[in-house]
């Protein structure tokens, strides 16, 4: 259908005919209100979560990591299996946790989250990583079989930065690496990263 | 919605909801003022309520001047679970803010359509969706964003209008996807008697439901399956 | 003594926060992520606590290093660890690697028993793998030592 009406017999809103959606709490409602400033067709500045001008403390910025990255979990949830994604927030709440923090330490940032996220979504990753972060607010993906360990650095704008430790007998073997997230896979091909990812009876996708 | 409410109002409103939503962030926004002839310029800030969370971010309430709304991320329990959430929600507004009509009621759905690409660049948004912007006699480069809306009176029944509006996620939050939102806005004003209010709700979501699959192709139907 | 080079045949305690141990994927506690070893950006040396500054058998002198980091500034949470290496095992590893690390008792006021890692690289992720995975591998928990704290004094055990 192409037509418009040109006197509507009840305006859908007061204000002109590009109506602003009502209210939500999803990202997504942002995403749009964003996508519909750039196209002018709005002219709100209306953020929804109030800025304030005081430094925060400890607990308040983890407080604030751990909600954004369950919100972003709830972005792919529907990728993810209830079971999985519980204990997966546990794992957040226990890493999240300012008694357990370094004081010195940044939160984990949404944009390293990010990365994690796509990086257990693409993988695929049966198995749930352990979960640690570095000094500047990145999150560190981890897996161990046996004394073979693979880490991986979730940096922003899905780069990672992994290493392995691997023994053949007694010969131990170490490799690092500096990829953008959609290469991994095939860097991570010659130390046969099934025997990390694979199942044990803990599933990731639902 | 209805008339405005104070903000101690709302603040009663936000502890009976504790319980259940034990997260609470204030909502402000922010208007900027450009005074060009004089170049002052001037920020002011405005409550807008109170944003309350589940502790996983899945439940949320907006507990704002002028009304109520529940919400509900991912993953989605179904209807009865998230209308149950709102009318439990709606009844401690209605408990402790004064008396009156109901001035519009809506419902609305944001779906994410997550197309995998299979290593192509792009897709045909009509492959997807039967709501999406034509600009095929303009430029044959594909599009790199979109954003396209459309608000009518309901097919299926004209006391309801709809806002539709659809753009591109950026970047899409798996690897290899590409992301549409197709996002239905149902409502109507009113007023309304609160007798009336949750069969109109779920009147309302039997609107969205044929709204939605109107709007989608058989190539995105099978996505959701 | 301030300065003094700690002998190859003596250990280093390194306070290893939650969120740098290596867990699975039910926070089990498996040993310490190479990041653990890491220097931050401002940071010109890597902190540990010298373990034979302390009297006593292995074990007291594990429980006193743990108390004197305890009452320092550091104030580790209750999930922390300790990652404890000896300093030969640690001086060889680096130099392998063409790193010529000073393992060196440098006291602060608020640990006695300070030691300082002077010129750990910045750049080198294997060497902080193999640290964590064999060379300061050793590791007791927080929780695993009795509770309480004391600052180390101001000379070592002789």
């Amino acid at each position: 259908m192409t037509e418009v009406s040109a006197s509507p017999v009840r305006p859908h809103r007061e204000n002109p005919f590009i109506a602003i959606p009502s209210v939500s709490a999803s990202e997504y409602a942002e995403s749009i209100r964003t996508a519909m400033m750039r196209a002018g067709l709005t002219q709100e500045v209306r953020p929804g979560v109030a800025v304030s001008a005081r430094s925060r403390s400890l607990e308040e910025q983890l407080f604030d990591s751990r909600a954004a990255a369950k919100l972003r979990v709830a972005s792919v949830a529907m990728h993810l299996s209830t079971a999985w994604r519980e204990r997966f927030f546990a794992q957040l709440d226990a890493l999240l946790n300012a008694e357990d923090w370094d004081r010195l330490d940044e939160p984990i940032s949404e944009k390293s989250f990010a990365t994690l996220l796509r990086l257990l979504l693409l993988v695929p990753v049966k198995r749930r990583p352990g979960l640690g972060a570095t000094s500047d607010g990145h999150v560190v993906a981890m897996w161990t079989v046996g004394k073979n360990r693979l880490t991986i650095e979730c940096l922003p704008g899905d780069v990672v930065r992994w290493a392995i430790v691997q023994y053949v007998d007694r010969d131990r073997d170490t490799a690092v690496g500096e990829t953008a997230l959609p290469r991994l896979l095939d860097r991570l091909g010659p130390y046969n990263p099934q025997q990390w990812f694979a199942d044990e009876g803990t599933e990731a996708s639902g | 919605m209805g008339a405005t409410v104070d903000a101690k109002t709302q603040e009663r409103v936000v502890q009976r909801l504790k319980k259940k939503y034990p997260i609470s962030r204030n909502m402000a926004a922010f208007n900027v003022n450009i005074d060009t002839t004089g170049g002052v310029v001037g920020v002011e800030q405005q409550p807008e309520g109170f944003r309350l969370s589940t502790d996983d971010q899945t439940d949320i309430v907006l507990v704002k001047p002028r009304g109520i709304a529940a919400s509900r991320l991912a993953p989605y329990p179904g209807w009865s679970v998230l209308c149950d959430s709102a009318n439990a929600a709606w009844e401690v507004w209605k408990s402790l803010t004064p008396r009156h009509p109901i001035e519009r009621v809506g419902i609305r759905y944001i779906n994410r359509i997550d197309i995998p690409l299979g290593g192509k660049h792009g897709v045909r948004l009509d492959d997807y969706l039967n709501f999406h912007p034509q600009i095929t006699k303009i430029a044959v480069d594909p599009m790199t964003a979109y954003v396209v809306q459309a608000s009518f009176p309901v097919p299926l029944n004209k006391t309801w209008s709809t806002n539709l509006t659809s753009t591109l996620v950026t970047p899409a939050p798996l690897i290899d996807h590409l992301s549409l939102l197709l996002d239905i806005d149902v409502y109507r004003y009113g007023p309304l008697a609160e007798t009336m209010l949750w069969d109109e709700i779920d009147a309302a979501r039997i609107l969205k439901n044929d709204l939605f699959e109107r709007c989608i192709t058989d190539k995105a139907r099978k996505l959701f399956e | 003594m301030k300065g003094q080079r700690l002998p190859a045949k003596d250990h280093v305690v390194r306070y290893v926060p939650f969120s740098r141990l290596r867990r699975d994927e039910n926070d089990n506690v498996l040993g310490v992520l190479g990041l653990a070893f890491k220097l931050r950006d401002q940071e010109p040396y890597l902190s540990a606590t010298w373990l034979e500054y302390f009297p006593g058998g292995r074990a007291e002198q594990v429980k006193a290093a743990v108390w004197a980091i305890r009452a320092s500034e550091l104030r580790p949470g209750g999930k922390s660890g300790f990652a404890i290496g000896n300093v030969g095992a640690i001086l060889r590893v680096c130099a392998d690697r063409k790193h010529k690390i000073r393992i060196v008792h440098e006291p602060e006021d608020d640990n006695k028993a300070h030691v300082a890692v002077r010129r750990m690289p910045r750049d080198d992720a294997d060497l902080l793998e193999i640290l964590a995975a064999e060379t300061w591998a050793e590791l007791v928990l927080n929780r695993d030592i009795e509770p309480g704290q004391q600052a180390a004094t101001d000379k070592p055990a002789t």
